[in-house]
């Protein structure tokens, strides 16, 4: 498990303890919590384990500067964001308490909790997705509570569009870089657009890379003016929200004007039971209604 | 045969204590130089951090690999607390020197970047005093090793003629 590089050698043990205990392997494990002065959880899916070791200062600081590379400076703007990008696409959230000086805001650098959120590989799982978007293009909003998987079908989404027979060039815009995991296929056509902001990274892979398809991940509300400027220019995004069904997703006005606009044409959930492959139950918007594919 | 021995002593001695006197201001200008590489070393670090928030691998790959090498590698591989350790006897000559770079690679990079900036300020200040201190130290005291070298070369050569 590449989450282990980044901890001290006592968790790393009490981790392996646990895991002999529960007859749980490591590598099944899809979050990592730790939090200072208290126990380590680990989740597999939504089951949720105790770790039966506190986390120290000492740990906590660990664990940053290892993350940080031996200089939390240079991460001062990702942690002020909540998360240190690590390798291989794992996703770390990094919670600081926030103190004021002199009137001024300030995080402290040693987190209150970290979290691990360890990446599932789902190679070749989201063909569905990619035929359909191939069959008639068209923008997806692909949704789910978190921790289901949503940023890893995007990216098996980005793997399988811009490689093997679709061959279309993708423009990743990958705020937290969690896309581009360092293990993306040489012969992917994908360009990826890190460490900016999704509307402005949008704006400038139109502008810039002539991209077929834009994949951004983690879509907000104001993020929508630029996925309906990307559709008029001819260029179908495909991203991911937070939501619980289709209500909820449907439930934010600027989603609701998107489809309607034509800037997206499938509404996708995504389900997935413990070990299993993630699941699709994809809506499509046309001529006002909704249709299940 | 007596006479030549005696003069041989009085060399002896006079080319001693030259030599100790000249060794022993070789040391303090090479316990300066060596002040002097590692206050420019901070600034770099300084530099770096304020301006490029440059991680510390980064910024030492950026340093000539030909000055202090063996302490690049390692502070690359084990840190910059662990490397100034292991490197201080070649790094520095002096224990106060020491002390002051091993407090501030003990916990460098832990904190944002405005606290990076102001320890670096903080030790490269007192470096540079401390390296004033020394060379105002080596001026005088090369002057007294010199006059006391020669004092002692005149009474040498008294003594022996």
């Amino acid at each position: 498990m590449r989450a282990v590089k980044y901890l001290p050698q006592r968790i790393s043990c009490a981790l392996n303890e646990t895991s002999e205990k529960s007859g749980v392997h490591l590598s099944e494990i899809s979050e990592i919590r730790l939090r200072r002065g208290m126990q380590i959880s680990l989740s597999l899916d939504r089951v949720n384990m105790r770790v039966p070791y506190v986390c120290s200062d000492a740990d906590m600081e660990y664990v940053t500067d290892k993350l940080c590379r031996g200089s939390v400076y240079a991460y001062e703007h990702h942690l002020r964001e909540g998360y240190i990008p690590a390798e291989g696409g794992m996703r770390v959230a990094v919670n600081t308490a926030v103190r004021y000086t002199d009137g001024r805001m300030r995080r402290e650098h040693i987190p209150v909790s970290i979290v691990f959120r360890i990446p599932i590989h789902t190679e070749g799982q989201s063909e569905r997705l990619a035929r359909l978007i191939n069959s008639e293009r068209g923008g997806m909003l692909i949704f789910s509570p978190p921790a289901v998987g949503k940023t890893t079908v995007l990216r098996d989404l980005v793997i399988t569009l811009s490689g093997g027979i679709y061959s279309m060039r993708v423009a990743v815009i990958d705020c937290r870089e969690e896309i581009d995991d360092g293990r993306l296929p040489e012969t992917c056509l994908a360009d990826i657009i890190s460490g900016c902001e999704r509307a402005d990274g949008m704006e400038w892979a139109l502008r810039t890379l002539s991209p077929q398809i834009i994949a951004v991940d983690e879509l907000s509300e104001r993020d929508t003016f630029a996925v309906c400027k990307a559709a008029r220019c001819g260029v179908p995004v495909i991203a991911t929200l937070h939501a619980g069904g289709f209500e909820e997703a449907l439930s934010c006005a600027a989603i609701r004007d998107a489809f309607s606009d034509g800037a997206f044409s499938y509404l996708v959930h995504l389900m997935r039971k413990r070990g299993a492959p993630p699941e699709f139950e994809v809506r499509r918007f046309a001529e006002g209604g909704w249709v299940a594919c | 045969m007596g006479s030549l021995l005696r003069l041989l002593g009085a060399v002896i001695t006079v080319l001693a204590a030259l030599g100790y006197s000249l060794v022993k201001n070789l040391e303090e200008r090479t316990r300066i130089k060596k002040c002097k590489s590692v206050c420019d070393f901070l600034s770099e670090c300084k530099m770096q951090v304020e301006y490029h928030a440059l991680p510390l691998c980064d910024i030492l790959d950026s340093c000539s690999p030909l000055l202090m090498a063996g302490f690049i590698e390692s502070a690359k591989r084990e840190g910059l607390g662990f490397a100034v350790d292991k490197w201080k006897d070649v790094l520095l000559d002096g224990d106060e020197e020491r002390e002051m770079l091993f407090d501030f690679a003990e916990s460098f990079g832990r904190g944002y970047a405005d606290a990076e900036v102001r320890r670096c300020t903080e030790c490269i200040e007192r470096l540079k005093k401390h390296t004033e201190t020394l060379e105002n130290g080596a001026k005088t005291e090369c002057k007294t090793r010199l006059t006391v070298t020669l004092c002692v070369s005149l009474m040498a050569v008294l003594f022996f003629a």
